[in-house]
């Protein structure tokens, strides 16, 4: 093939079998544009056809029948790059053809370079709103779609669980209290969240705490609605907040307390007749109430009743338990002693129940071992019963009936029980004296017997050591003597807390040097002594929360109860 | 000399001390929590905090509505810019507040989260549309990008036109170095790797029918090549003027990669801060709703 080929105006003469196009120097046509690649198209001869064809990928060519392979006959034109290729006959007569390329003017190039190949604008394929959307349904998914799925859908629950997917409990705001955190309660959220929107209701909360007592009833709910206070329908959720581990869902402070009773016109318009308190300490909380069982005879009957009632401690009211019974002489060794030699400490009489309260004292227990009913010498060991006078009477005259139905079988059974050597101290030989006074009839003597050593057991030693003891000689001899009842107060503070174990122990004292220094009891000789502590001793180690001093932080239900039993008169000691 | 009027101190710094007011009133209601109880966003402190967090966040949201809104006389855009951004900083603090500082694995701390990363970006906004701008006014020379892509492309016209007195070799190494530019504008690409131009190898040209290309870093080592081939040549005063076409045309290919660069940057950042408040809002929306679904 021989061409004659004009590129810009200047004319070449070509002879071979492929023409190269390019902007490599090597090239059979050299075209210096970024436009044309180092080996850009080639051009070939098959008959009368000419064909020129694109060597690369990125070379463009085109004609009027297609691009990149195109066939030409003289007088066609193409497009190489930025260049137009035309075919035409050659007015050389020895070559083929003439080619004729030329560059095109830019606004004539169909493929110009593309300049902004891409604008800085288009640096996300994607839109903003496409971003926006996109985040917002991830959250909504997995926080609000799966949830909700989870609430409504069992199964899907359960796989949930299985493969650790998203559920109602991303919606968790904190852990539940470790008392709620049982399976049958944290893995059902409906079982307190009832219904959706609502706020945990107190019918909830009563599934299981259904014996939980109200703080105030009825009476002071109504003050509440005049006060306008929040607090006023009391609902579980106003004082127990869930989900707030690691904080305690019981709420303990003050101010809590402090809201209603810090003041007086509050409490009046509560309708309560509660003095104000603001804190524990001497100026802010009140003195004690003692609860005193008060021991009422009914007039002109035979009828006796024990009331609690509530005394101020500076009030000094006398305990009246109808019991003799000096803590001093109990406690000093040189008066009583244990049978080891030792002397009584207060746990051999007051022995706790539980942290707080002690097992009620009772004769039989507390009291019979040194204080016997033993009655007569020639008895032995016998006693009389820790009953009635009218019991004891008649026991007393069914003993000495059998004693004197034979006065030679008693003088033998005195003298062989050697009755002399075992005479009690203080006591009355009862068989003694029978045997020399008792020359009457037999029945004058049980009768006489009987009335002695009643009257003895009633009115100098025995019964009446402890008891506290009437008489009324109007009476039948079989009902003169009466034994006033007896009950100890059992809690002075019933509506209060009190660990008397954590109380008993210190760093410098014994167990019984710790009761003995809040309770007085080696200075009292008389059973009416209330040693019952008030504030005054408890403000020597306590004080609110919040104090400067090194005393221990309390709070008000350290001591009282929220959730406690009203009494009668609905107010809280 | 008066102090320049900007976002920060617009109106006297006025919205900088209504945010420090509002963040002492919270700070304030907070602490109203009585010592002894336990704070949270369910206690009435934490429910107005609350309230009044979810409402500045819509108002924030606002700012995008507003600054289109051209014929709106609601304040001046200047004033709305300079409220959002110390408003906006106060919700940190609104916020914690709220969540009485208890975090945990759940959707509250998930909405939590996404708020502070949306306040941080604003925050890398505020540093990035401070600092940028002006570099690229600097950068460009006063010219927009617009025209400095038109100047790049006449050059290159002009150094094609003047290309037929030079060798074939020298032709072909401007041809190669042209169509092998790296003209990347993505931000990836600009951020993360150097400029990728190739030029034909010249020590290869005659051993292959196609060009070898070799490195061609800010076109350097085309102008190299150039440079050491006009001691061969007698025409020194044309190839100084070809190197020195060439040299501007490496200078104006690497203002549009800076320019590129911090573009990208500035589009990123609303790429992250305006689809994000979107879907905070939406998370927003979800955290309230869980909180009272289960009340």
């Amino acid at each position: 093939m021989r061409l004659s080929i004009i590129v810009n105006r200047q004319e070449q003469q070509w002879r071979g079998e492929e023409l190269i196009i390019g902007s490599h120097p090597d090239s059979d046509v050299f075209l210096a544009s970024p436009d044309i690649q180092a080996q850009h198209a080639c051009l070939t001869k098959h008959g009368s056809i000419y064909t020129l064809e694109a060597l690369s990928a990125d070379a463009f060519v085109h004609g009027e029948k297609g691009s990149k392979r195109i066939h030409l006959q003289r007088g066609d034109i193409a497009y190489v790059g930025n260049y137009s290729l035309l075919v035409q006959a050659s007015e050389d007569g020895d070559a083929d053809a003439q080619i004729v390329i030329q560059a095109l003017e830019p606004d004539e190039f169909v493929y110009a370079r593309d300049e902004s190949a891409s604008g800085a604008n288009t640096f996300f394929s994607t839109s903003k709103r496409t971003w926006a959307y996109g985040l917002s349904l991830l959250s909504l998914l997995f926080f609000l779609a799966l949830p909700l799925l989870s609430v409504y859908s069992k199964p899907y629950e359960d796989t949930a669980e299985k493969y650790h997917l998203s559920t109602d409990k991303v919606w968790i705001s904190g852990d539940l209290a470790s008392a709620h955190k049982s399976p049958d309660i944290a893995d059902n959220c409906e079982v307190c969240h009832q219904e959706p929107f609502v706020q945990v209701t107190d019918q909830a909360c009563e599934q299981c705490h259904s014996d939980t007592q109200d703080h105030f009833d009825e009476k002071h709910a109504a003050g509440f609605a005049q006060l306008g206070k929040f607090f006023n329908k009391q609902a579980c959720t106003d004082c127990h907040k869930e989900h707030v581990d690691p904080h305690p869902i019981i709420d303990s402070s003050e101010t809590l307390c402090k809201d209603c009773h810090a003041s007086e016109e509050t409490m009046r318009a509560l309708k309560s007749n509660m003095p104000a308190v603001s804190g524990f300490t001497l100026e802010k909380h009140p003195t004690f109430k003692y609860t005193h069982l008060m021991y009422q005879q009914v007039t002109g009957q035979e009828h006796f009743s024990w009331q609690q009632t509530q005394t101020l401690a500076q009030a000094n009211q006398p305990e009246v338990s109808n019991l003799k019974f000096p803590h001093d002489i109990h406690l000093d060794s040189n008066k009583v002693n244990k049978e080891n030699q030792q002397a009584l400490e207060c746990n051999d009489c007051h022995q706790q129940k539980d942290k707080e309260h002690f097992e009620p004292i009772s004769m039989e227990k507390h009291c019979q071992s040194c204080h016997s009913l033993q009655f007569d010498d020639v008895a032995g060991e016998r006693e009389l019963p820790h009953a009635s006078p009218s019991v004891v009477i008649q026991e007393l005259a069914e003993y000495f009936a059998l004693q004197y139905s034979s006065a030679s079988k008693r003088k033998d059974m005195a003298y062989s029980r050697g009755y002399a050597t075992r005479r009690m101290p203080g006591k009355n030989s009862v068989a003694r004296a029978s045997v020399r006074a008792c020359g009457q009839s037999t029945a004058a003597c049980i009768k006489n017997a009987t009335s002695q050593e009643a009257r003895n057991q009633f009115e100098v030693t025995g019964c009446v050591t402890c008891h506290e003891i009437t008489k009324d000689m109007s009476k039948p001899f079989k009902e003169r003597w009466h034994v006033l009842p007896v009950k100890l107060q059992q809690d002075w503070y019933p509506l209060l807390k009190f660990s008397h174990r954590s109380h008993l122990l210190g760093l410098d004292k014994n167990e019984q040097e710790n009761c003995l220094s809040c309770h007085e009891a080696v200075q009292s000789n008389d059973a009416q002594d209330v040693l019952i502590p008030n504030i005054e001793n408890c403000v020597q180690c306590h004080q609110s929360s919040h104090g400067s001093d090194n005393l221990v932080p309390s709070q008000c239900v350290d001591c009282h109860t929220y959730h406690h039993t009203l009494d009668s008169q609905g107010d809280m000691p | 000399m008066a102090e320049r009027k900007t976002i920060f101190n617009f109106a006297n710094w006025r919205y900088l001390y209504l945010s420090v007011f509002v963040c002492a009133l919270c700070i304030g209601v907070y602490y109203s929590h009585a010592s002894d109880k336990i704070a949270n966003g369910g206690t009435w402190q934490g429910y107005a905090l609350g309230s009044l967090g979810a409402l500045l966040i819509l108002w924030l949201s606002l700012l995008g509505v507003r600054k289109r809104k051209y014929q709106s006389s609601l304040g001046t855009v200047q004033g709305w810019t300079s409220a959002h951004i110390y408003l906006g900083l106060s919700l940190l603090i609104i916020a914690t507040l709220h969540s009485g500082f208890q975090f945990g694995w759940n959707v509250h701390t998930y909405a939590y989260v996404f708020m502070v990363v949306v306040i941080l970006s604003g925050v890398v906004g505020l540093v990035l549309y401070a600092v940028l701008p002006t570099r690229m006014i600097q950068n460009r020379s006063g010219f927009s990008r617009k025209q400095l892509k038109q100047q790049l492309h006449d050059l290159e016209q002009t150094i094609i036109e003047g290309l037929d007195n030079f060798p074939k070799k020298i032709q072909a190494l401007v041809v190669s170095a042209l169509q092998n530019t790296d003209h990347s504008e993505k931000l990836f690409t600009v951020l993360f790797f150097k400029d990728k131009s190739k030029v034909a190898d010249i020590s290869r040209l005659d051993d292959a029918a196609d060009f070898v290309l070799v490195a061609n870093p800010n076109q350097k080592t085309l102008l190299d090549y150039v440079a050491n081939h006009a001691t061969h040549n007698e025409q020194e005063v044309s190839v100084q003027k070809l190197i020195e076409q060439l040299a501007q045309r490496g200078v104006l290919l690497s203002k549009l990669r800076q320019d590129a660069k911090s573009q990208g940057l500035l589009n990123a950042w609303l790429y992250a801060h305006v689809p994000m408040t979107f879907a905070l809002l939406v998370t927003l929306a979800i955290h309230i709703f869980s909180v009272f679904f289960y009340w």
